[in-house]
């Protein structure tokens, strides 16, 4: 029990291989601390499995661009504030990053976010929310909710990424367009 | 001086080189008239200029998709196309460049190329029937066609050899077949549908689209590959436009003359005759004039009567042609943006593959006779649709992270289907157009200006269009199914705008007699959208294209009698 702090294996192996936000990748929006936090959610939400995950695919910068090209000021700000209650939390806990968290904490953060963004998907929404990760460990949640912001940008920047689409899921071929079976394809079409 | 041989005369001259354009300057250039094709579009150059072909997400700086603030800024109207994104963006014009005025919303969707909206078209080509022709007699509304369908006939079977449609022979008399190419294929869900929705409703067919892409080889052009996106142009030339077929096949005469960037400000006239085309270079800032014996306007519904209504003479105060008063008048349009959609959870052992440039088409079952007589509104309305399996897409609104979030969207989800209703919008006085006196462009050409509305019987309509999509979608076995009607997209924006230099017998209440042309002006002739009399449901280009076959080898043969 407690607030997991703790360096896993897992967790140093990666740093180590830098699967990290590269440093030396200028952002046109985010601060490096932002970078780094944004980049920990959503590989959290599309992490490296038998296929890389949003990290690999560089999503942060596809964020970082919808932010700095797209977003009004109010959804910046938004996002800004966000992430900075969320870097609160993490310092309170002693940790830089998402990935410092040891494996529970990081999940009870994630689900904490994911929850409170869609609630109508989660039959436990009081217990994940109110008396689990927020009023227990203090999960920052505020709204608008972070998720409903970074669900769709991780998922789009990951999907459109080259990994997403020819790695994760395949392109739909150049071919005279028939129904097939599913499992002739077996996946989703990119 | 021998007159005939200087630079800016011509034997004809066609303004615009989109859908209806690229069918007169091939027929005139192939009958061995030296031809001016005009366009206020800059030049494409096939295959080269089809910068984002092929493009994947990824090469692209905003992934593709997106609606940048620069875009607002400079199309604030263009962008509210569906074929409007980063991959199109370079194919519309700049609405700050191209001011028009709207007395009520209308959004005016202008491209700005060589070849017009031949290359953004959705490519749907549906004939008339003869019953729509019959339509304004009938019940009143505007004015008897000039022509019926059995003199369109040969000119549909003209332009579909040359275009080339893919689709299905259904002997439906609300729905001539075309002269087809094989069909496109449907996914298990749509044949699915196909097979609840005509069992329950046996007055109701659900067909492949008809549509002009090629699924075999025709006159040097490929058959599709199936990418996807034909709106950003085809090397393959697999469908049909102006720069795909007409184009080159007039350059290949020797005859033609194109000249992009010139923006076409009036008819010029004398005693009774055309004379030419003045027109503004877009480079220069200068008027040129050209000279011809003959000149087809072909500029789209808006771009004909926008020059049309700028060619004053004493003659015709109110813009060439215009002694009815009525050019600009009676504009019509469809009316769409309803319809339903539903989840289907069936068949979930089949996908498809390809990327099918086509979908399903319902053709027009209401008020076709007695019995399909409907109480609330006269005309009816047709349903583009079509099914396809929830993709990565879904992810971006549900639950779920982490490898089992990853594992969920790997899979595809639940069928989609919908049907989108287009419905004939009846003629009326009180839609038209009009120059402002107030806005030009920003080469001085004057603006038009919109005044056009739905009235009872498109509302009326709209209520049943909505209601039979979703209870189509219900006998399809679909769940979840929610019936749609965006009334606040504006007229316009589903394209198919026409009229306002109708076809009619009699010069008092109609521009163009049943050649397309002109009943003041002989040798002045207008084919594209502007000439219809009526709107009919059916997506209107391959009529266009038709009547334009036909006028121009009619004004061919008057021009050879010595009559023009």
């Amino acid at each position: 029990m407690g607030l997991g702090v703790t360096l896993t294996p897992g967790t140093i192996a990666a740093i180590v291989s830098g699967c990290r936000p590269r440093d030396t990748a200028t952002f046109s929006f985010l601060t490096e601390r932002e970078a780094a936090i944004v980049d920990g959610l959503c590989e959290a939400i599309i992490p490296q499995t038998d296929t890389p995950g949003a990290r690999a695919s560089g999503v942060v910068h596809y964020v970082d661009m919808l932010l700095a090209e797209f977003s009004d000021d109010g959804e910046r700000s938004a996002f800004r504030d966000r992430v900075a209650e969320i870097a609160a939390w993490l310092d309170h806990n002693g940790a830089a990053t998402i990935d410092e968290l040891d494996a529970d904490t990081r999940d009870a953060l994630v689900r904490t976010l994911d929850a409170y963004a869609f609630p109508d998907d989660y039959r436990d929404v009081e217990d994940a929310v109110v008396s689990g990760g927020s009023r227990v460990q203090g999960i920052p949640i505020a709204d608008p909710p972070l998720f409903r912001m970074l669900k769709p940008w991780t998922v789009a920047g990951y999907y459109t990424s080259e990994v997403g689409a020819t790695q994760e899921l395949r392109l739909n071929p150049m071919t005279p367009y028939r129904d097939v079976p599913l499992l002739e394809v077996g996946r989703t079409w990119a | 001086m021998n007159l005939k041989s200087r630079a800016n005369d011509y034997d004809a001259i066609v303004v615009g080189t989109g859908m209806t354009g690229g069918w007169a300057m091939r027929i005139l250039t192939e009958a061995g008239l030296k031809t001016l094709a005009l366009d206020r579009g800059r030049m494409v150059e096939h295959g080269a200029d089809y910068v984002t072909e092929h493009r994947n997400a990824w090469e692209m700086p905003w992934r593709g998709g997106r609606v940048h603030s620069n875009d607002l800024e400079h199309y604030p109207i263009q962008q509210r196309t569906y074929a409007f994104s980063e991959y199109t963006r370079h194919w519309f014009v700049r609405d700050t460049d191209t001011p028009y005025g709207q007395d009520l919303p209308f959004d005016w969707i202008q491209p700005d190329m060589v070849g017009g909206k031949s290359v953004l078209w959705g490519r749907q080509s549906y004939r008339w029937s003869a019953p729509d022709f019959r339509s304004n007699l009938e019940d009143g509304h505007g004015v008897d066609w000039p022509i019926r369908y059995e003199d369109l006939e040969p000119w549909y079977e003209h332009v579909e050899r040359i275009v080339g449609i893919s689709g299905s022979a259904e002997a439906l008399p609300e729905l001539p077949d075309s002269i087809f190419q094989t069909p496109m294929a449907m996914n298990a869900a749509e044949k699915l549908a196909k097979a609840r929705i005509e069992e329950q409703h046996p007055d109701r067919h659900v067909i492949i689209g008809r549509v002009a892409v090629l699924t075999e080889p025709l006159e040097g052009r490929a058959p599709c590959h199936y990418c996807g996106p034909c709106e950003r142009g085809c090397s393959t030339r697999s469908y049909y436009s102006t720069l795909n077929s007409a184009l080159p096949a007039a350059q290949r005469t020797g005859n033609l003359t194109l000249l992009s960037r010139r923006i076409a400000h009036s008819v010029m006239y004398r005693d009774g005759r055309a004379t030419g085309v003045r027109v503004i270079n877009m480079e220069s800032g200068e008027h040129e004039e050209y000279t011809a014996r003959v000149v087809f306007l072909c500029a789209s519904a808006p771009g004909t009567l926008r020059v049309m209504l700028n060619s004053k003479s004493e003659d015709f105060p109110d813009g060439i042609a215009n002694s009815s008063g009525v050019l600009g008048k009676y504009f019509l349009n469809h009316h769409a943006r309803v319809g339903a959609s539903g989840r289907m959870e069936e068949v979930l052992d089949r996908y498809y593959e390809g990327n099918r440039p086509n979908g399903l088409f319902i053709p027009r079952f209401r008020n076709l006779d007695a019995s399909s007589r409907h109480p609330d509104f006269r005309r009816g309305y047709c349903f583009l649709g079509s099914a396809g399996r929830a993709g990565w897409g879904r992810g971006s609104s549900i639950a779920g992270f982490g490898a089992s979030f990853k594992e969920e969207l790997r899979e595809p989800g639940d069928w989609w289907i919908s049907l989108q209703a287009f419905g004939e919008v009846l003629p009326y006085e009180n839609n038209y157009v009009y120059l402002d006196d107030t806005m030009t462009d920003k080469w001085g050409m004057p603006s038009l200006r919109f005044h056009v509305r739905r009235f009872e019987n498109e509302l009326a309509m709209r209520k049943d269009m909505a209601a039979t999509a979703a209870e189509m979608l219900v006998a399809a076995g679909a769940v979840d199914v929610e019936q749609y009607d965006n009334e606040h997209i504006a007229p316009g924006n589903n394209n198919h705008e026409m009229g306002g230099a109708r076809m009619g017998r009699d010069p008092r209440t109609s521009v163009l007699n049943e050649w397309n042309q002109c009943h003041d002006v002989p040798n002045l002739f207008v084919t594209d959208g502007a000439c219809m009399t009526s709107a009919a449901c059916q997506n209107p280009s391959l009529t266009y294209m038709a009547l334009t076959a036909r006028a121009t080898f009619n004004a061919v043969e008057l021009l050879e009698n010595g009559a023009l």
